[in-house]
């Protein structure tokens, strides 16, 4: 029985060495940062709050509703500058760090040309925009007193411990816990957008479009993890006994890259009914995004010891693949109140990230893709998001001021309200000439988070995330 | 796949909403561009001029109202004095001289004042020849005069085949 026993659990030993590349791989977390939408690029919709979906009608459209294209009555050139800078303050076992990381981009360039009509309206637009980036960062250092670890944590599916002689040969490890853990994540890379858009009036005042959307962009996420016996708890220990270059643990370090190459397409319908010279009403339905994604992994580290230190093998744990991630449908409605001079919009956008799936895998087991779907579904939830925005114009000067606030729920469920993106936002527009417009945004956001760096709470870094990000967009008519 | 039937079902929604009762009349190069005054649905704007000055001409004007259409005359050319004008290209054919020359009254020939007081210059002779041929004629026959002014009057209609020419 006990030779049973033996056989058996290396068996599964195997079996779980063998399927190690897919536990590193795809989760809710990578659908979710494709699923989430950006901020745009549009500096007069984001100092209403990106409350858009009613007026739309700049070059705005391509993000907000196609239908807008329709209302634009003037040839238009248009682009526009975006900065954003990114602070993450983190907690983590009574340690507090600051780190913030900034980008800046030309993140639009958009022309409209509207056809002459004895009646009605036809345009047709075309757009370059930066709709999305992922600029983020963090950084963490503390001790954890508690008898867990990430290499006892690797060492229960993975033979990353093994291979850095931090077990004996039958994976057993005495390290228990009760290291210094700090680390490092940063991230970067854009969703560029090439959109070819048509709007028509269909009736009279009810102004239809669509945009075509073709899909480039990249990610990169760089992890750097450590954990160093900073209370000297294992200097007398042989990790490997019988190996002397085992004695006297120090320091764990783990360096994972992630990279993406995204290619991928999508459509979105809108529309817009005018009412009079009062209120505009808008509804948009954006088709699922299809996102292809080659994906390359690779995973580094070393194990430092008195006398010794061993180095992973790069190549035996970095991995190709490539899937599709499709986000679910996004359904918006929302309308622009006008009164005398003053702009009033409110719009709201249903999303249900339960639906978000991998799909089209090569390099993932179809059970592997089965599984994470069905992970998403059990953890993700249906959210409305919020915006509201207001714009006052000052005819005489061609001054205006814009305030908006906008909220955009966490797709997990049970995670508490302030999880919830919040962004705060401000803008000017003046128009010279006539025909030169230049508006100027900028969005405060917050919201906390965290991150565990193994199991669930036991190593968990807190987060408390401030986003700001300014656009300068500048517009031609004529 | 799935979602391909969808981009098409929309895109033939959004056609025949586009196809069938649009609202929408594309301008096209035989009428006239459409202006502030003649474009009925141009009061759909969104942005009173009132409360936002400038802007008003930014979101709602089209730009083609700025536009100055070129002259279109939509009557075949040929319509305006055909026989005149084909007549003057003719007669400058040649490098030989206008022709047109000839259709000019000439001074009457030389034998007639021969036959006048035999002094003085030719106009005043042809002057003299007039005042003792013609005056009781200018005087008498009225009915004459009448046929002179009907020339004129045809004069007054060759106004008028220009006017034609033009509409």
């Amino acid at each position: 029985m006990k030779g049973f026993s033996s056989k058996f659990s290396k068996l599964f030993i195997i079996a779980v060495l063998f399927s190690c590349n897919n536990i590193f791989a795809q989760n809710s977390v990578d659908a979710l940062r494709l699923g989430y939408e950006g901020l745009g690029y549009n500096a007069r919709a984001l100092g209403m709050g990106n409350s858009y979906i009613g007026l739309s009608d700049d070059g705005g459209a391509a993000f907000f509703n196609p239908a807008g294209w329709g209302l634009i009555k003037k040839i238009e050139f248009s682009g526009g500058l975006g900065i954003d800078s990114y602070s993450n303050n983190t907690q983590f076992f009574g340690n507090y760090s600051d780190n913030s990381k900034s980008s800046t981009s030309l993140n639009n360039l958009s022309f409209a040309l509207p056809f002459p009509t004895v009646q009605g309206s036809l345009v047709f637009g075309i757009s370059y925009h930066t709709n999305k980036d992922f600029n983020s960062t963090m950084k963490f250092s503390g001790f954890n007193p508690g008898n867990n670890s990430k290499i006892q944590d690797l060492n229960s599916f993975s033979n990353i411990p093994y291979d850095l002689y931090l077990t004996d040969p039958n994976y057993v490890t005495p390290i228990n816990g009760r290291l210094n853990q700090s680390g490092a994540v940063t991230e970067t890379g854009s969703i560029n957008n090439w959109t070819f858009s048509g709007a028509i009036e269909a009736y009279k005042n009810l102004f239809v479009g669509l945009n075509l959307n073709f899909v480039t962009g990249s990610y990169s996420s760089n992890n750097d993890y450590y954990e160093d016996d900073t209370h000297g708890l294992y200097s007398n220990v042989e990790t490997d006994p019988g190996n002397a270059n085992t004695l006297g643990f120090q320091t764990f370090y783990l360096n994972k890259t992630l990279n993406w190459d995204l290619t991928g397409w999508n459509a979105k319908f809108g529309m817009i009914y005018q009412i009079e010279k009062i209120a505009r009403v808008g509804a948009t339905i954006q088709f699922p995004k299809t996102y292809t994604v080659k994906e390359t992994f690779t995973e580094n580290g070393y194990s430092q010891f008195t006398n010794y230190q061993y180095n992973l093998d790069q190549t035996k744990y970095s991995d190709n693949v490539q899937y599709d991630i499709i986000t679910p449908y996004e359904l918006a409605g929302g309308f622009s109140l006008n009164l005398s001079g003053l702009i009033f919009d409110a719009q709201a956008t249903f999303i249900d990230y339960s639906q978000l799936k991998f799909d089209n895998a090569d390099g993932l087991t179809v059970q592997y893709v089965n599984a994470t779907n069905q992970n998403i579904q059990n953890t993700l939830k249906a959210v409305v998001n919020y915006n509201l925005g207001a714009e006052y114009t000052f005819p005489i000067i061609g001054l205006r001021l814009r305030a908006g606030y906008m909220v955009m729920p966490s797709a997990y469920q049970g995670d508490p309200s302030n999880f919830d993106k919040k962004y705060i936002t401000g803008g000017v527009g003046y128009l010279a000439d006539g025909a030169f417009g230049i508006d100027l945004a900028y969005a405060h956001g917050w919201w906390g988070g965290y991150w565990d760096n193994y199991g669930t709470n036991v190593s968990r870094v807190v987060q408390d995330i401030k986003d700001n990000k300014v656009i300068l967009s500048m517009t031609y008519r004529f | 796949m799935k979602n391909t039937y969808k981009i098409f079902y929309s895109l033939y929604f959004l056609m025949m909403l586009s196809l069938t009762g649009c609202y929408t009349v594309v301008w096209t190069p035989d009428a006239q561009l459409p202006s502030r005054e003649s474009d009925s649905s141009g009061d759909g704007g969104y942005y009173n001029d009132y409360y936002y000055g400038d802007y008003y001409n930014y979101y709602d004007a089209p730009w083609w109202y700025n536009v100055n259409p070129p002259a279109y005359n939509n009557q075949p050319a040929y319509n305006r004095d055909t026989s005149r004008s084909m007549e003057s290209l003719r007669n400058d054919n040649g490098g030989r001289g206008n022709t047109d020359r000839l259709g000019i009254p000439q001074a009457p020939p030389s034998t007639r004042s021969a036959s006048g007081s035999g002094s003085g210059n030719n106009s005043s002779s042809t002057k003299s020849t007039e005042d003792t041929g013609s005056r009781s004629n200018s005087n008498s026959n009225n009915s004459n005069s009448g046929g002179d002014r009907s020339n004129s009057n045809n004069r007054n209609s060759n106004n008028d085949r220009n006017n034609n020419g033009r509409n």
